[in-house]
C-alpha cells in the first residue's frame, strides 16, 4: 500500500480535490471519495460498461481507471445530465421508450450515449447499435435502449 | 378512463436515470472494513490450512475468524 495521492479534477463542473492512494480506481473515488453513488459498478473489469462516464467528453470505463489518472481532467457523471428538475433528453428518452427496466446498467448507457451523440449528432443506426454493443443489460432491453437513442438523437438535433 | 390498454409511465424511472437511486451497495459506513470472499477453484477440494502471513503483513490488515468457514483477511 502506497500513500496517498492529491487529485483534483472536475466532477460535473465542481473542482474537487481529493486525497486518495494511488490505486483507487476512479470508478471507487467517485462513489466513496466523491459520494457520486449514480456510477454503477457491475464487473469491474471492464466487461459491461456500467461504471461508464466522460473524460473530458469521451466515454471511458471508470473501473479500469485510476483515480490519479484524472488529474486535470473533467468528468461527467450520471448526477450532472439533468438540468434541475428538467431531464436531459437522453433520460427523458429512455424513460419515454421504456429503455431501462432494473435500471442498474442506465447510468452507463446514459453517459455512453451522451458521448456518441455529442461525438456525432447525426450517427446511422448500424453504427449505433455497433456502439452501443460495448455495454451490457442484463435485463436484455436492447432494442428499447437503441430506440431511445434514436429518439434522443432526433430531440436533440432539433 | 380504464388504464387497460394504455401505456402507463412507471413511477420508478425517474430516480433510476438521474442516478440518485439507493442500492445496497450505496450504503456507506464509516470506516467500513473492506472484504471480499475468495472460494476455491477446486471442485469438492478440503481446505486444510491458510497461508496468510505475508497478506496479514500489510498496512492495514486484519484478520477476522468467523467460524471455521470465514477465516481471513480484511483491509
Amino acid at each position: 500500500m502506497s500513500d496517498k495521492q492529491d487529485v483534483t479534477f472536475a466532477v460535473n463542473g465542481d473542482e474537487r480535490m481529493i486525497r486518495v492512494e494511488p490505486r483507487r480506481s476512479l470508478a471507487d473515488a467517485l462513489r466513496e471519495d466523491c459520494g457520486l453513488t449514480g456510477t454503477h459498478l457491475g464487473c469491474e473489469h471492464g466487461v459491461c460498461g456500467a461504471c461508464t462516464v466522460l473524460l473530458d467528453d469521451k466515454p471511458v470505463r471508470s473501473c479500469l481507471m485510476f483515480a490519479v489518472q484524472a488529474e486535470g481532467a473533467r468528468v461527467r457523471t450520471v448526477e450532472g445530465l439533468a438540468s434541475g428538475d428538467k431531464l436531459h433528453p437522453l433520460q427523458q428518452a429512455f424513460w419515454d421508450h421504456h429503455g431501462l427496466q432494473c435500471g442498474f446498467c442506465t447510468p452507463g448507457f446514459l453517459m455512453l450515449a451522451v458521448g456518441i451523440l455529442e461525438h456525432d449528432p447525426d450517427i446511422a443506426e448500424p453504427e449505433l447499435r455497433e456502439a452501443l454493443s460495448s455495454n451490457l443489460c442484463r435485463c436484455t432491453g436492447y432494442q428499447n435502449i437503441l430506440k431511445s437513442v434514436l429518439a434522443a438523437a432526433a430531440e436533440m438535433r432539433k | 378512463m380504464s388504464l387497460i390498454g394504455r401505456s402507463v409511465k412507471r413511477l420508478e424511472d425517474r430516480p433510476l436515470l438521474t442516478g440518485s437511486s439507493r442500492l445496497a451497495a450505496d450504503i456507506a459506513v464509516p470506516d467500513a472494513l473492506c472484504m471480499r470472499v475468495v472460494r476455491s477453484p477446486v471442485a469438492f477440494g478440503r481446505l486444510t490450512g491458510l497461508r496468510i502471513a505475508e497478506a496479514l503483513a500489510h498496512r492495514g490488515a486484519y484478520r477476522r475468524r468467523c467460524g471455521s468457514m470465514h477465516r481471513g483477511v480484511c483491509v
